[in-house]
């Protein structure tokens, strides 16, 4: 229980500090697209967690969005999003959330998501199971066409890959209950382990994006697959329970 | 011949209903444990104990008929004249769509009062009646019981109440009208309940395993007899109980607490946190009710402290442990229990919750 109680701690603590930041002046910048953003926010809450990690754990490797380097042992570290949803954040949404997530060889053990707007705190580890707050996770089957399901793009422009991906959404669009764009993918992963959405679907998505929210979803009973792009730390994914995971890795084939 | 199903062969559904009835009713059972379905239908039979003047009476109870709870139809259901319901809240209203399906009527244990009209306007029948067993029973027995009755329980001799619209049930029940179940619903919900699970929380921290091993604590009697005090005067404040019932209902609940021949489980009072720090339940909820008719409350913040520190791996509320020992103190509040930090009882738990622990370890280390 020792991680996940350091995770908890460190991602509340900042989640904290990031909505008391909310209705303050920060400065912000963009990064690789109009909706790929960076503020006062994201460094202040990854410099909390990142002290607060290496304050309480014994050995502390991580990848963290912002510093987007890979600190300490290759197999066995965890992905940081000091805040995954900022262009929400800076529009004064509430859907932003911290996200953490270990990854420890090809498996995903831990995983912890705070959203401080709502107060809903996602955690997880393959010991204690999947929880949100007081209650527990668990991911039951369904059908495509009953379902909602969540679409995330790449925070970076991709002219011809990106027609690809606009004619999946719209078919998926066709065929599920709707499609879900919150603008974090952390979020729809949580929002899938609560039974919410249906199955995610997402391309050239960063480690420190999905990794908390994975190991969430999978513990809490749902599957996930992940497809390699040109960067060992981007992943197209896909993450859904039973026959719908391999109904969604079908439809996302041309894409892949 | 009055024959009653009984969904949840636990403590009070196999230990207590027994006893309120005669040779002309019979009782057949609904659980969801396989092992102890399989147990029971083999035996053919178990015994249950009432403590009567200090001393065990033993019912033999023939077992004609236990179902799981996935064989249990509306079919099933119809062949019966009466329905007993002994199950959690958490089951109870998984029980909706079957008794959607039938019209037998039904008598409402160990529930919410608010549950049972939620499933009355579910079903869309009037014919669901609540009951209040004032009594404990405990799903087991001593070791030694244990050996030569197997599945045996124990069960005190208690009172039932009941709405009057169920009187067809017949048997060993007061058939009441609603100011009366008011009144000892107001006493069994925040009397007994707030006391018996806090001295439940203070009882685990010493490693007690029955309740009357907890309150064998000098510190543990003090507090949760302290805590029964803040709840009858809350009862009489916010509900109108007279000083004279409540009283007699404390020293009632306090005496049924350090009965040694009850063997309750501390791990079954203690079960599911969560749900008794529920905002409106007999922690939480009850402390806001005082906090509100201006009861001090000291006692019950204490123990509602002690709820947050509970630790088992096996309860289905496990969980509270992970967020207790994560959590700051406001954060937990917040996060874990849903405390907002407007709210009285938020300022007064932080207020309390260094003088709470220190008494807590006080409790630990004078076993």
């Amino acid at each position: 229980m020792s991680n996940l109680k350091h995770a908890i701690n460190a991602a509340v603590a900042a989640g904290n500090v990031v909505l008391a930041l909310r209705d303050t002046n920060f400065s912000r910048h963009n990064k690789e697209s109009n909706r790929d953003v960076v503020t006062e926010a994201d460094l202040i809450s990854e410099r909390l967690i990142i002290d607060s990690l290496t304050q309480n754990l014994l050995s502390f490797s991580y990848l963290s969005e912002e510093l987007n380097i890979l600190v300490g042992d290759q197999s066995n570290y965890w992905a940081i999003d000091p805040i995954d949803g900022t262009a929400n954040f800076v529009a004064g949404s509430s859907n932003f959330c911290v996200s953490l997530g270990h990854v420890s060889g090809a498996a995903l053990n831990t995983g912890v998501v705070f959203a401080p707007a709502s107060n809903d705190l996602y955690y997880a580890s393959i010991e204690e199971g999947a929880y949100k707050n007081q209650k527990k996770l668990s991911v039951n089957s369904c059908v495509l066409r009953e379902s909602l399901i969540t679409f995330s793009l790449p925070g970076k422009p991709d002219l011809e890959g990106d027609k690809c991906k606009y004619k999946l959404l719209s078919e998926l669009n066709q065929l599920s209950s709707g499609i879900i764009r919150l603008g974090s993918a952390a979020l729809h992963l949580v929002h899938h382990a609560d039974g919410v959405y249906g199955g995610c679907v997402g391309f050239d998505a960063p480690i420190w994006d999905i990794a908390g929210g994975l190991a969430i979803c999978n513990i809490a009973g749902s599957s996930y697959r992940l497809f390699p792009t040109d960067n060992e730390y981007r992943f197209h994914y896909v993450c859904a329970p039973g026959d719908l995971l391999d109904h969604l890795c079908v439809l996302m084939e041309p894409c892949l | 011949m009055i024959k009653v199903l009984v969904f949840g062969a636990g403590a009070i559904g196999r230990g207590y209903v027994p006893w309120l009835f005669d040779s002309n009713h019979t009782i057949d059972f609904v659980d969801a444990n396989s092992k102890l379905i399989s147990e029971l239908k083999n035996q053919k039979y178990y015994v249950s104990f009432m403590i009567k003047d200090g001393a065990y009476v033993k019912k033999v109870v023939e077992v004609s008929n236990i179902y799981h709870i996935d064989e249990v139809t509306s079919q099933v259901v119809d062949d019966y004249d009466f329905v007993i319901t002994a199950v959690g809240p958490r089951q109870f209203m998984g029980l909706s769509e079957l008794f959607k399906q039938s019209a037998i009527p039904v008598v409402c244990f160990e529930n919410d009062r608010n549950l049972v009209s939620l499933m009355r306007s579910s079903t869309s029948r009037a014919n669901i009646f609540f009951g209040i067993p004032d009594v404990i029973s405990s799903n087991s027995t001593s070791k030694e019981l244990q050996e030569e009755f197997k599945n045996s329980l124990i069960t005190e001799d208690g009172q039932t109440f009941v709405e009057s619209g169920a009187v067809q049930l017949g048997g060993d029940i007061a058939y009441v009208d609603e100011a009366e179940i008011a009144k000892q619903w107001a006493a069994k919900l925040y009397i007994h309940n707030t006391p018996h699970c806090i001295a439940a929380y203070l009882g685990s921290l010493i490693g007690a395993e029955f309740l009357h091993e907890a309150m064998q604590h000098r510190l543990i009697d003090e507090i949760v007899t302290g805590v029964a005090t803040e709840m009858a005067e809350m009862t009489r404040k916010e509900y109108g109980l007279t000083n004279k019932f409540s009283m007699f209902y404390l020293n009632k609940e306090i005496a049924r607490f350090k009965n040694v021949l009850l063997c309750d489980p501390i791990k079954r009072i203690a079960r599911e946190p969560f749900r008794k720090l529920a905002l409106s339940d007999r922690l939480i909820g009850a402390a806001s009710k005082a906090i509100v008719n201006n009861v001090n409350i000291e006692n019950t913040l204490t123990g509602i402290i002690a709820a947050f520190s509970y630790d088992d791996p096996s309860d289905p509320d496990k969980n509270i442990k992970i967020l207790f020992n994560s959590l700051g103190r406001e954060d937990f509040l917040n996060i874990a229990i849903g405390l907002g930090k407007h709210e009285v009882v938020y300022q007064l738990l932080l207020k309390n919750w260094d003088s709470s622990l220190k008494l807590i370890e006080e409790v630990k280390h004078n076993v």
